[in-house]
């Protein structure tokens, strides 16, 4: 019979990386799952049970997970089913039963596929190419800045290659990582990534230095150092998001997760060392004088806004010292 | 930005070279002296049953704190000696106590009844005098009859531990660019003669050994007689000391330095130039300066620098010091290095300034910035827009006392800069303020070189 031979559905043992190891076609209902040979899927896992599972239609046509005779049951998402429970299969999300440390998914004929995934920009494009040269040309201009005017080979040499060869390291330890769990070693797509947000976290820093030192804001210039952190923050998620891209929503939960507590835990250390909570003491970068915007004012007028400083003082003068960080003298370095 | 390339000056109640033992800390080889003379050997007898030994004591212990001298100023048992050898008893009476040992072997109890901080100075009393009794008292010097330079001094106490001594220099007048009125003395000083007296070939009291110069030979410092005749005269019938004496410091730091910045404001700025306007700089009368510069021959960034400093500082406790001001400049010249390597080498400058942290002394800093210019008016010249941050300390155990510093960068030039620092240490918070301000003003754009000056 023609309509016997149809797939009916297709069941998928997965690797813990996401990959197929085996696939079965299913062509007609019930299917079994187990250990015995006589299973239709047979797995070699020594913590399923001979018939672990079975997949059977009822009197409606409506497809079933039965458990068998298995002391481990199978696990739904974050349910366990013991042995002898069953669960409509619309209800099993398909691709996280697990049967002993077994996964399997099951795809029936009519699921939605999911839209098609595009692949990295690859590191030969122009952009990467552009963003690399404008990083290295970035390098290049802070060392040439740093040297004196008739600095020789020696200063520069390890400006030439040192920023590019660091880069080659980052993406190599990555794309390490992804032949680890993607069985691709994607040196070029961590390139292009890197050279992003790279380039994202010196121009965008830069700009935010810059420009509140040109206005004289303070509150701005506090501001560079959470943006650099938030911009190698997403950096590493990017990364970590090639070489895991199954779990990128954990990934992306975890990285903002473990940004907040460190900004947590530097804003308490920072209260607790009555410094600011976020930045430097004071805006230590000095404008170009062609580029400064913001009016002074008048002598008096500064040193009277300073008035309000008291009331904080005062405050920390009255709260005890913590005296295990105990100091050194007060008075100047000799 | 600044780094002090001179000698360690260890001055009057500087915590760090107070003539006081330190058992642990043996005081630099004296110079070799020559015998006491016929009229240092007659002083040493006419005083030393009058000549005491003060050691601070752990209570519950008797393992000492700290050792000075000290000396008999009335027949009822009264001391004077250096606060810096008492000032763990002024400051924890709780936990530490005094006593005295004499020459001839007596000890007894010693009740703290006053200080005198900015002079450095104690008035003791024996909780039991019948010791003490009948061994005189030592006469102050009368200031009708000022001695003249080169005169013979006779400074006594019991140095390192080891034994009462004579030590004999010369007077050589008040020591110069001092705030406070100190003696200079040309002889040697060793620890643990703090507090002991300083007498002429009469056997009256001139002054009160104080402290030494580590980086000279025979340079030592004296308190005036008179200040220690005026805290007796004060403090004589005063209760003895048994809470912490904070808030009597505090009040004799506020007067201190209600009178260091009246002076300090009623001077105007002497004025170097750079770049095309005027950098404040102190006169010399109680401040010292020193200057340096880039070698010859640099490729990089060229600058001059001026660091003025106070000799006079105020000791309070081992870790604190204050009453101080002091006023320091760089002028650099980055005309080799062009506008943007300039600027980052004037960044870095102005970054490289510390302000102190969060300690048991002092709070940490709270900071106010921004540009600061003073427009030209038709009285006066205006200044170049200046790039300031000013940050302020509160005393933990002083109330009313903070510390400020005024940190300026000029901003007008490419390849021109000036960075300035002020910091005043123990002053009132207005005082602070109006500082802050005079130092800000001393910055201006130079007269037009045809202007009379």
């Amino acid at each position: 019979m023609a309509g016997a031979e149809e797939r009916l559905a297709l069941i998928e043992v997965i690797e813990r990386d996401g990959r197929v190891r085996q696939q079965c076609d299913v062509r007609r209902w019930p299917v079994t799952i187990g250990r015995a040979l006589d299973a239709d899927v047979v797995l070699d896992d020594p913590h399923v049970a001979a018939r672990h599972a079975c997949i059977a239609p009822d009197e409606v046509g409506r497809l079933w997970l039965e458990v068998g005779d298995t002391r481990n049951g199978v696990r739904v998402g974050r349910r366990t089913l013991a042995a002898g429970e069953r669960l409509a299969i619309e209800a099993a999300p398909a691709d996280t039963w697990h049967l002993g440390h077994t996964r399997v998914r099951v795809r029936l004929v009519g699921e939605p596929l999911a839209a098609e995934r595009a692949l990295v920009a690859p590191a030969g494009s122009g952009v990467t190419i552009a963003a690399s040269l404008l990083l290295w040309a970035l390098f290049l201009g802070e060392r040439w800045i740093e040297s004196d005017p008739d600095a020789g080979l020696p200063v520069w040499l390890p400006a030439v290659i040192g920023p590019p060869l660091a880069m080659v390291v980052w993406c190599a330890v990555w794309a390490l990582a992804s032949k680890l769990f993607q069985h691709r070693f994607e040196f070029a797509a961590h390139w292009a990534l890197a050279a992003r947000w790279l380039l994202a976290l010196m121009v965008g820093s830069s700009v935010i230095t810059q420009g509140a030192v040109a206005l004289a804001w303070p509150g701005l210039f506090r501001l560079a150092e959470p943006y650099e952190a938030a911009v190698l923050a997403c950096g590493i998620f990017l990364h970590a998001r090639l070489v895991l891209a199954s779990h990128a929503r954990t990934l992306a939960v975890s990285v903002v997760a473990a940004y907040a507590v460190g900004a947590a835990v530097l804003v308490a250390l920072n209260h607790q060392r009555e410094q600011p909570w976020v930045g430097p003491l004071y805006m230590h970068v000095l404008p170009l004088p062609h580029w400064r915007v913001a009016r002074p004012q008048a002598p008096e007028a500064f040193v009277e806004r300073a008035r309000s400083l008291k009331a904080t003082l005062d405050a920390r003068a009255r709260a005890e010292p913590d005296e295990a960080d105990t100091p050194v003298i007060d008075s100047e370095p000799e | 930005m600044f780094r002090l390339a001179m000698a360690v000056l260890c001055l009057v109640a500087s915590g760090l070279c107070r003539a006081q033992a330190q058992p642990a800390s043996p005081a630099p080889a004296p110079t070799a002296e020559p015998p006491p003379s016929a009229a240092g050997q007659r002083v040493y007898e006419g005083a030393r049953h009058r000549l005491v030994q003060v050691r601070t004591l752990l209570r519950g212990q008797d393992s000492q704190a700290s050792v000075g001298s000290g000396f008999l100023v009335s027949d009822e048992g009264h001391l004077v000696t250096n606060y810096h050898v008492v000032s763990d008893v002024a400051l924890q009476p709780q936990r530490h106590r005094l006593v005295y040992s004499t020459a001839d072997g007596r000890h007894g109890a010693l009740q703290l009844l006053a200080v005198d901080v900015v002079n450095d100075l104690a008035l003791l009393r024996a909780a039991d005098p019948r010791p003490l009794a009948g061994r005189g008292a030592f006469e102050f010097r009368s200031a009708d009859s000022p001695p003249g330079r080169g005169e013979r001094i006779f400074a006594l106490g019991n140095p390192l531990d080891v034994g009462f001594a004579v030590v004999e220099g010369a007077y050589n007048g008040l020591a110069e660019r001092s705030f406070t009125p100190t003696i200079f003395f040309g002889g040697s000083l060793s620890a643990g003669m703090s507090g002991g007296p300083a007498l002429d070939d009469q056997g009256r009291v001139m002054g009160v050994n104080v402290a030494t110069r580590r980086d000279g030979e025979q340079v030592s410092f004296l308190v005036p007689g008179a200040a220690a005749q005026a805290l007796f005269e004060r403090g004589r019938a005063a209760a003895p000391v048994t809470e912490p004496m904070y808030a009597e410091i505090t009040r004799q730091l506020g007067t201190h330095q209600q009178r260091l910045v009246e002076r300090f404001l009623a001077q105007p700025w002497r004025t170097t130039s750079h770049g095309g306007f005027e950098i404040p700089v102190p006169q010399e009368d109680y401040m010292r300066c020193w200057g340096s510069t880039t070698p010859p021959g640099g490729k990089g960034l060229e600058f001059e620098r001026s660091d003025c400093a106070m000799d006079s500082r105020v000791f309070v406790s081992h870790v604190l010091v204050t009453g101080h001001l002091s006023v320091r400049h760089e002028a650099y010249d980055g005309r080799r290095l062009g506008a943007l390597r300039f600027a980052q080498r004037y960044s870095a400058s102005f970054q490289n300034e510390p302000f102190g942290g969060k300690t048991t002394q002092l709070t940490a800093p709270a900071c106010h910035e921004g540009e600061v210019a003073r427009p030209a008016t038709a009285g006066g010249r205006g200044s170049p827009p200046l790039r300031t941050v000013m940050c302020l300390r509160a005393y933990r155990k002083l109330p009313g006392l903070y510390d400020v510093h005024v940190l300026v960068a000029a901003l007008d030039q490419s390849a021109l800069g000036v960075q300035g620092r002020f910091d005043a240490r123990g002053v009132s918070y207005d005082n602070a303020l109006r500082l802050a301000a005079h130092y800000l003003k001393g910055y201006a754009w130079q007269a037009p070189k045809n202007a009379s000056r």
